[in-house]
């Protein structure tokens, strides 16, 4: 176990030292984090790094293999392009979460803001709180998991993937080209897992699938008259 | 392309305004063109602050502004860069201060940064570090403020397109601005047709413009402003509006550029466009961001 | 072999003007000794929108989402004094083609259009048809020199009127009819014997000038209680001064109609060498109007030549609020300009009165190609607002564009491509 303090330092400096630390301990603990930001980025290895403090933009952007532990708030696009591991955000995180995601795990045990989850292609991200809008936009692989309530434009043109929500209103704030289905048994078991892993007490049986509809081509309608007869 | 900060600190004894400079360092990475930010204080006397092309042309400059009333407390001295700075106490007429305000802009060589009963103003080249050891402030006592990191996009790296921008009809609002504005060439034509008069090229300027002549010639309040500016308005934009009384902030309908603000007790709230510049003065708290095509006003 | 028949041939074929056209309308005139008159409008080509460019937002700007994000097409004409301003879907109207030019299921189906698109057609010189006028959804209605169907219950059903002074394709000449497109029903809806080949009014028999043009808008908006929007159709000549005086005489929106417009019939010289194209005469209008400030409050719209959504783009930048479409609607339609409208027999049913011709048409159908054209050539209009960064159609501006052409930048006051040059002033701020 060894401790990090990043008071006055510079995110190239924090980041050289972590990733000399991960070669050799298992436990680091961060202190004076003081919202900076590319916190952890593109850390490949095995330790559990935690942060005692908020930490800024791309937090564990490009992470591969570590646990990371952030006991405070993080900025935007946490966890940008993750390949691997976990990051757990305590409270809150901005918007444009785990954007690009790969693999891995984030569980933001607070709320996260719009465009949550854009374009990812594997791994799960799990919010404990809401999401704002434009959640799960175009997004090719990977799993979403909302607990709280969602923002308008949920799943807007996915390609492949699947969200998981429990608000109740989800059918109005719904996006292009996706539809609600109940929650089949094979994700309830992976959601169960996700959940006792992490502590999320909260059971399955309530929650609904978005998935892409199955077709060719996307819709849109890029033509929207007022006044009455709908082409 | 830029960030923006502000707060509200209802009781001046907290001395917010006194870090309010180090929330700018922190978002020092999102522009380095140049810093600049208003605040508002509890006085008795109008100020005027102007940025001049040459100290020598201090006498000029108190040629025009002694038309208008008496000056005291004069101060010049250079900035950061290659402008230089006047600054004074007037003792003039309330209603003259849009005419005064006007009449030294029209000259190239002078540009007014602020001129009124509360409001000051600061903007320089560089960074907020520069501005600090610069020019002498004293915005411990002030009640609210906003200030601006700028990373210039369309218009030049000239401080006086820097924010804030402070329109002539109302010089008491003062705007900042992260963003970029798709339609300021109609409107700003739109505006000229309707008499208003523009010092720069700076599609901000025109924002400050808009909310200012909404509110003064079609006697809406801010709140109303804000809703007709986002309506009609086009871009990319999150703008960080003050009075004397209240702060405003808009954000447009994608909500591309981020707004966040935090609240603590009834006294105090900051703003900010990145949680990392609300750390010198609360860290690590939940600062809500602001909804895409929301807007919010808090009364000082 | 000698060296004689080893000389290739070579095929003269064409000297200078004497070509083949030169020929035939020279060969035309000899044995008629008159002028030609032929449908459709000039088929010159002019320095046209294809000449301009968008500049599209990159680092400085961002463009909104093409396909998941919105670009609103609203339009509101005619609200300087009118009450109730002409609001349309799409900033893409259709402009005054006569029924008498055009068959009754061609008007029928245009009519048919605007109802499912949520736009306006105007009527044009043949009086308004009940067919028309029942499947419309907004009904613009015009004044011509001729009145012929036109009365003061045309006005009650307008939603918009159009008092019209010229149009591009015959400037300063009036309506031509020929003979063969007089049918009996044509001939009795405008009160003319059947068979006649009709040369209508060039001017107004009520409004000798700029000053009784004031009075007369005037009579109209006292007829109307200023309700509807009054427009003044001009064809594109003396731009500058023509605009300026339908500013004066109060008028809530002005239409230009540039020389590429299109026509039943016209003669060939006047459609060739009358009037100046679209492009040039857009610019000079918006000009004229800000020069008078009274840009804010007069609606532009732009007719002549339109095609595709980038023509409604650029011409929305450059200061227009929406254009009208002729000859393109009709080609939705199926028409395949063969410049043969004067003579009756149009294959397609839609440039006939012959009732065997007619029915080609099938209207619903006829109507469904046109709404999707005109919806097609908005939203392609939208793609071009969005990639420059723009929410709604209306806020596209002349600073997003630049000229390819010299000709193109002289005309316009916009900058060549790649600089900041422009032949003395500047149409913008850059």
């Amino acid at each position: 176990m060894v401790r990090l303090d990043l008071t006055g330092m510079n995110s190239r400096n924090a980041n050289k030292k972590l990733k000399v630390l991960i070669q050799t301990e298992d436990e680091i603990e961060v202190v004076g984090t003081h919202s900076i930001h590319n916190f952890a980025t593109a850390l490949i290895g095995k330790s559990k790094i935690t942060a005692h403090g908020s930490t800024g933009f791309y937090t564990g952007g490009f992470l591969e293999g570590p646990t990371l532990v952030i006991e405070g708030n993080t900025g935007w696009y946490t966890g940008d392009n993750m390949m691997d591991g976990e990051i757990i955000v305590q409270m809150n995180t901005g918007s444009n979460a785990a954007p690009s995601m790969l693999g891995g795990t984030i569980v933001i045990k607070g709320n996260s803001g719009s465009r949550a989850g854009w374009g990812m292609k594997g791994g799960n991200l799990v919010v404990c709180g809401n999401v704002g809008r434009w959640s799960g936009k175009m997004t090719l692989g990977g799993r979403i998991i909302v607990l709280g309530e969602v923002g308008e434009g949920i799943g807007e043109s996915m390609y492949n993937g699947i969200i998981h929500v429990l608000d109740p209103a989800v059918e109005e704030k719904l996006g292009g080209n996706v539809m609600i289905v109940p929650i089949d048994d094979k994700e309830k078991k992976e959601t169960e897992l996700i959940f006792k892993k992490y502590g999320i007490e909260q059971g399955v049986d309530d929650f609904m699938s978005i998935v892409p509809k199955v077709y060719g081509r996307h819709e849109y309608k890029l033509y929207k008259p007022t006044h009455k007869k709908v082409i | 392309m830029c960030g923006v900060a502000g707060f509200i600190c209802r009781d001046p004894s907290a001395a917010v305004g006194n870090n309010f400079i180090d929330m700018l360092k922190e978002l020092i990475h999102r522009g380095q063109d140049a810093t600049g930010i208003a605040f508002y204080e509890n006085r008795d006397d109008i100020q005027i602050r102007v940025a001049m092309s040459d100290l020598h042309q201090q006498k000029e400059l108190e040629k025009v502004i002694q038309k208008y009333g008496t000056i005291s407390k004069e101060r010049a001295y250079k900035g950061v860069g290659i402008f230089s700075f006047y600054e004074a106490s007037v003792d003039m007429d309330l209603d003259a201060i849009g005419d005064l305000y006007w009449e030294i802009d029209s000259s190239p060589e002078f540009c007014v940064h602020s001129l009124g009963e509360h409001i000051k103003i600061y903007k320089d080249q560089g960074s907020a570090e520069t501005l600090k050891e610069c020019h002498k402030m004293s915005p411990s006592g002030a009640t609210h403020g906003i200030g601006h990191v700028r990373l210039a996009t369309e218009s030049t790296e000239n401080i006086n397109f820097a924010h804030p921008f402070v329109s002539y009809l109302l010089p008491e609002l003062a705007i900042v601005h992260n963003g970029q504005f798709t339609n300021y060439f109609n409107l700003r034509r739109k505006l000229e047709n309707l008499g208003v008069r523009f010092k720069t090229n700076n599609d901000s300027e025109m924002a400050a413009h808009f909310l200012a002549y909404h509110m003064t010639k079609k006697g809406i309040d801010l709140e109303e402003a804000l809703y007709l500016a986002l309506d009609e308005l086009d871009g990319i934009f999150t703008l960080l509006v003050s009075t004397p009384t209240q702060v405003g902030t808009v954000k447009d309908r994608l909500g591309i550029k981020p707004m966040l603000f935090f609240e603590k007790d009834d006294n105090i709230v900051l703003f900010g466009t990145e949680q990392i510049c609300l750390t010198p003065i609360v860290s690590d708290v939940y600062a809500s961001e602001m909804e895409p095509g929301g807007i919010k006003i808090w009364s000082v | 072999m000698s060296k004689i028949d080893k000389i290739p041939k070579v095929k003269d074929i064409q000297r200078g003007v004497w070509n083949n056209e030169t020929i035939a309308e020279i060969k035309y005139k000899a044995e008629v000794g008159k002028h030609r008159i032929r449908g459709c409008g000039t088929p010159r080509k002019f320095p046209n929108f294809d000449d301009l460019l968008i500049l599209p937002a990159q680092l400085t700007r961002m463009p909104v989402d093409t396909y998941r994000e919105d670009c609103k097409t609203q339009t509101v004409l005619g609200a300087r004094y009118a009450k109730e301003p002409l609001v349309i879907e799409t900033p893409v109207m259709i402009s005054g083609m006569s029924y008498g030019a055009l068959s009754k299921e061609a008007k029928t189906a245009l009519a048919k259009a605007t109802d499912i698109v949520g736009t306006s057609i105007n009527n044009g010189e043949g009086g308004l048809l009940p067919e028309e006028r029942d499947n419309s959804y907004k009904q613009v209605v015009q004044i011509t020199p001729s009145r012929m169907g036109f009365s003061l219950r045309n006005i009650e059903a307008a939603d918009a009127i159009e008092i019209i002074i010229g149009i591009g394709a015959k400037p300063g000449l009036s309506g031509h009819l020929m003979g063969c497109k007089i049918s009996e029903e044509v001939a009795k809806f405008r009160q003319l014997p059947p068979g006649i080949d009709l040369h209508s009014h060039p001017r107004h028999g009520d409004i000798f000038g700029a000053d009784d043009l004031c009075i007369k808008i005037e009579e109209l908006r006292d007829i109307t209680d200023n309700r509807i929007p009054i427009f003044l159709k001009i064809a594109a000549g003396r731009v500058w001064e023509d605009v300026k005086i339908a500013a004066k005489a109060g008028v809530d929106g002005i239409v230009i109609d540039g020389s590429e417009g299109g026509t039943g019939a016209a003669p060939v010289i006047a459609a060739n060498n009358l009037g100046i194209p679209s492009l040039p005469a857009l610019v000079q209008a918006v000009k004229s109007l800000e020069d008078m400030g009274v840009k804010d409050e007069m609606s532009v719209i732009l007719s002549g030549g339109i095609k595709d959504g980038a023509d409604l783009a650029k011409a929305l930048a450059l200061g227009a609020d929406a254009v009208a479409l002729g000859t393109g609607v009709m080609v939705a339609m199926g028409c395949v300009v063969c410049l043969k409208c004067h003579e009756g027999k149009c294959a397609f049913g839609i440039g006939t009165q012959d009732p065997e011709l007619r029915k080609r048409l099938d209207i619903d159908l006829a109507a469904q190609r046109v709404a999707n054209y005109i919806q097609a050539i908005t939203i392609e209009a939208t793609i071009l607002a969005k990639a420059a960064g723009k929410s709604k159609l209306c806020n596209l501006e002349r600073e997003d564009i630049r000229s390819l052409t010299l000709e193109a930048c002289a005309m316009t006051g916009i900058p060549l491509v790649g600089t900041n040059f422009t032949f003395g002033d500047k149409f913008g701020f850059c």
